[in-house]
């Protein structure tokens, strides 16, 4: 046993320490069908774990319609339903194919993607543009406004972006060091999960200037400019690429038990651990706790759902809430609970990041790397913020708030560990 | 300094009968304040532990507002007890407990009684084994250094019930003499009787045998205060909701989630959680061998006690 556990402690090491080194760079974009090889035909992708049609939350329903409304496939929400009831749309998770989406997380052939890529370990990751607070896609909308504002996005967004990263790095060969600007904005007062506010300026100062000598013309540089400016989540999704690069040099380690996904579906929560592959650990997702936007309250609350806790498994997000006090006003509770909800987060993991720290406390580290083995032994599951879609499918955000995941689909995957490794 | 208010979400069925009563601060931890009131050991807790001495706070409430009960509270601060809340005096602080749901171990055990079926030993052994895996994969392995005791004072436990027929049962002297073995606030020894007691009692009420194992006058006087207030109210089958989801999959033929149960209890203390499975473990082995047409003699209880705890 001793030597097992000697080869666990190294096999983390080597996980974290790679999660840590990683080095994500925005690269390019491009339409999702033509980099992620597996979205063929009439298949979409979404967050969490896989989950079927009958199973499926009422928002991550409401993107899958919103999607195919989107795509042509239909041109009703009843059409689109009975497509997806009978399995001639297919839909299957993000992860497996590198892609990140926040919230449903639905991502169609046509649409947009960011293109991230880490020259460290040599992988690359994708996600979708983020299209703002309230009824959105990702939140299960499906309105003439939802589709509308993403026509609007392929029509000028992702142009002016292609046009400007490609302008950028002809000054940054690598593309845009997304690592930096999360590094600097956790000392701004953001934690990089539902907080971007320091972000997005900083993103918006780093781009300005290749926005504007991209060659495209003035009215769609002012409307992109003023979308990414109104929008202070918009770096989200490119937060939540460079993480997933981060804990996919994390994956795949043999002996580690170091988790590299955590994500939800609306019905169900799920994790890889890196020694474990590709496999999945499930349990129910949780309703968060938080605060309403007017009108709305908890019972209309959908459990927790979106790829975005990848932000956490990286070691950013909720994890370092202490370095974002003023996050408390968007997802509730008081300044002390988000410290010491980032001090709790240390007695789960493996170690401080080397690169991401927080002022607050005295620039530690930020915890990095959940341990299931450190979750079973204490208890504690990690806890993050997130936003909060409504039950029913075409309505969208409701509020945000705090959210503990469950503990079984650790205990799972430490009893799957200890069968694999013959222990 | 403002007046802090929680708002507890479970109480234990014990806390209403101490209402009236004043009390002191005795251990304080992070998330866990023990109290002293009245003869009884009180636990708040931040953790989801019920317990018939338990009071649980909703976590994140409690962060919100406390973070840290070491900063929060004062030692040895009086605490007095009243109808609808818990007031500690010097620390300011007020755990509100009207309208919170009881924990009783009395309505969790009427759901399994006349339906207790139990595991049988093979599969026992084998899901013990992997649960003593899992806790060193964890590095929160039993030490070999208690085993002798371990093992020998089950095995005279398991002999006092095979050849007595008598309602009360006095825990043999070999049981008892190790009592304070090991380091901490719950010494190990004490970990592993409370475990094995919380779960054997319970379980020897609920197959109706209406034998209890009991212990003689002052005992528990040669451990540390707060192991004697627990292992007191294990004696008297006061378990908490982990052991008593252990019981729980024993008694309803669960034998893939009774792993599981067994698991959840390793969060506790640092090694507390797996001496606490090792003697629930022993428990449910020695109900199922006692459960045999013809239980097995000592000497074969021995070996299964031992190939279950040695061969990890």
């Amino acid at each position: 046993m001793s030597s097992i556990k000697e080869e666990i402690e190294k096999a983390n090491k080597i996980a974290t320490g790679r999660l840590m080194d990683s080095e994500p760079h925005w690269v390019d974009m491009d339409i999702a069908e033509k980099v992620i090889k597996t979205l063929k035909g009439m298949t979409l992708l979404h967050a969490g774990p896989p989950v079927t049609w009958e199973r499926a939350s009422g928002p991550l329903k409401g993107a899958l319609i919103g999607a195919a409304i989107y795509e042509g496939w239909a041109d009703t929400p009843e059409k689109a339903k009975r497509l997806l009831e009978t399995n001639e749309i297919k839909f299957i998770p993000t992860h497996p194919h590198n892609v990140v989406g926040p919230m449903a997380g639905v991502v169609s052939p046509s649409m947009p993607v960011f293109i991230f890529h880490d020259p460290k370990f040599g992988n690359y990751a994708y996600s979708n543009m983020n299209e703002g607070l309230g009824k959105v896609l990702r939140y299960g909308a499906y309105g003439d406004e939802v589709i509308n504002r993403l026509k609007w996005m392929d029509r000028v967004l992702y142009p002016a972006l292609k046009a400007t990263i490609k302008e950028y790095r002809k000054d940054n060969p690598k593309g845009l060091n997304f690592k930096n600007l999360i590094a600097q904005a956790l000392h701004m007062g953001d934690e990089c999960h539902n907080r971007y506010t320091a972000t997005n300026a900083l993103l918006l100062k780093e781009i300005s200037p290749y926005l504007f000598q991209s060659g495209i013309n003035k009215k769609d540089i002012i409307e992109t400019y003023r979308f990414i400016a109104n929008n202070i989540i918009f770096p989200l999704n490119m937060g939540m690429a460079s993480a997933k690069l981060m804990s996919l040099a994390a994956h795949n380690i043999k002996y580690s038990t170091i988790v590299t996904v955590m994500t939800r579906n609306g019905t169900d929560m799920g994790i890889w651990v890196s020694g474990l592959g590709n496999e999945w650990f499930t349990g129910p997702s949780p309703v968060p706790k938080g605060v309403w936007f007017p009108g709305y309250s908890q019972k209309d609350a959908n459990p927790d759902i979106g790829d975005s806790s990848i932000t956490e498994t990286a070691g950013f997000g909720g994890f370092a809430m202490a370095a974002a006090p003023a996050i408390i006003s968007y997802v509730g509770s008081t300044v002390e609970y988000a410290v010491e909800n980032t001090r709790r987060m240390y007695e789960i993991t493996y170690t401080k990041h080397k690169y991401f720290t927080i002022p607050y406390l005295n620039f530690q580290g930020t915890p990095t790397g959940v341990d299931v083995r450190k979750v079973i032994a204490t208890g504690i599951t990690p806890t993050i913020n997130t936003g909060i879609a409504h039950k029913e499918p075409g309505i969208g955000q409701v509020g945000a708030g705090i959210v503990t995941f469950p503990l079984d689909p650790f205990k799972t995957a430490l009893k799957r560990f200890a069968e694999k490794y013959g222990l | 300094m403002k007046t802090v208010k929680i708002k507890a979400v479970v109480v234990g069925e014990k806390i209403p009968s101490l209402k009236g009563e004043k009390g002191k601060t005795l251990s304080i931890f992070r998330n866990t304040v023990n109290v002293h009131v009245k003869n009884e050991l009180i636990t708040i807790t931040a953790k989801s532990i019920s317990s018939p001495n338990n009071v649980n706070l909703d976590l994140i409430e409690f962060l919100k507002h406390v973070t840290d009960f070491r900063n929060k509270l004062v030692p040895e601060d009086t605490i007095y007890v009243f109808n609808e809340y818990i007031s500690f005096q010097k620390s300011r602080l007020l755990i509100h407990t009207s309208g919170s749901r009881i924990f009783s171990v009395k309505d969790e055990l009427r759901k399994l009684r006349k339906k207790c079926r139990g595991i049988n030993t093979n599969e026992l052994r084998a899901a013990s084994k992997e649960f003593l895996r899992i806790a060193a994969i964890i590095n929160k392995e039993i030490s070999t250094e208690f085993l002798p005791e371990i093992i020998d004072s089950s095995l005279s436990i398991y002999e006092v019930l095979l050849n007595s027929s008598k309602p009360r049962v006095y825990l043999p002297k070999e049981a008892l003499k190790h009592l304070g073995l090991g380091d901490g606030l719950t010494p190990a020894y004490d970990d592993f009787l409370g475990g094995l007691l919380g779960t054997l009692n319970p379980l020897l009420s609920l197959k109706g045998s209406r034998r209890i194992l009991v212990f003689r006058g002052n005992s528990l006087n040669k451990t540390t205060l707060i192991s004697k207030y627990l292992l007191a109210s294990l004696f008297k089958g006061e378990a908490n909701n982990l052991i008593l989801n252990v019981l729980n999959t024993y008694c309803m033929n669960k034998h893939e989630a009774l792993l599981d149960k067994l698991i959840d209890l390793l969060q506790l203390g640092h090694s507390s959680g797996t001496y606490l499975g090792v003697g629930s473990i022993i428990a449910l082995l020695i109900d199922s061998m006692l459960l045999k047409e013809t239980p097995p003699p000592i000497s074969t209880a021995r070996y299964i006690i031992e190939d279950v705890l040695s061969n990890y």
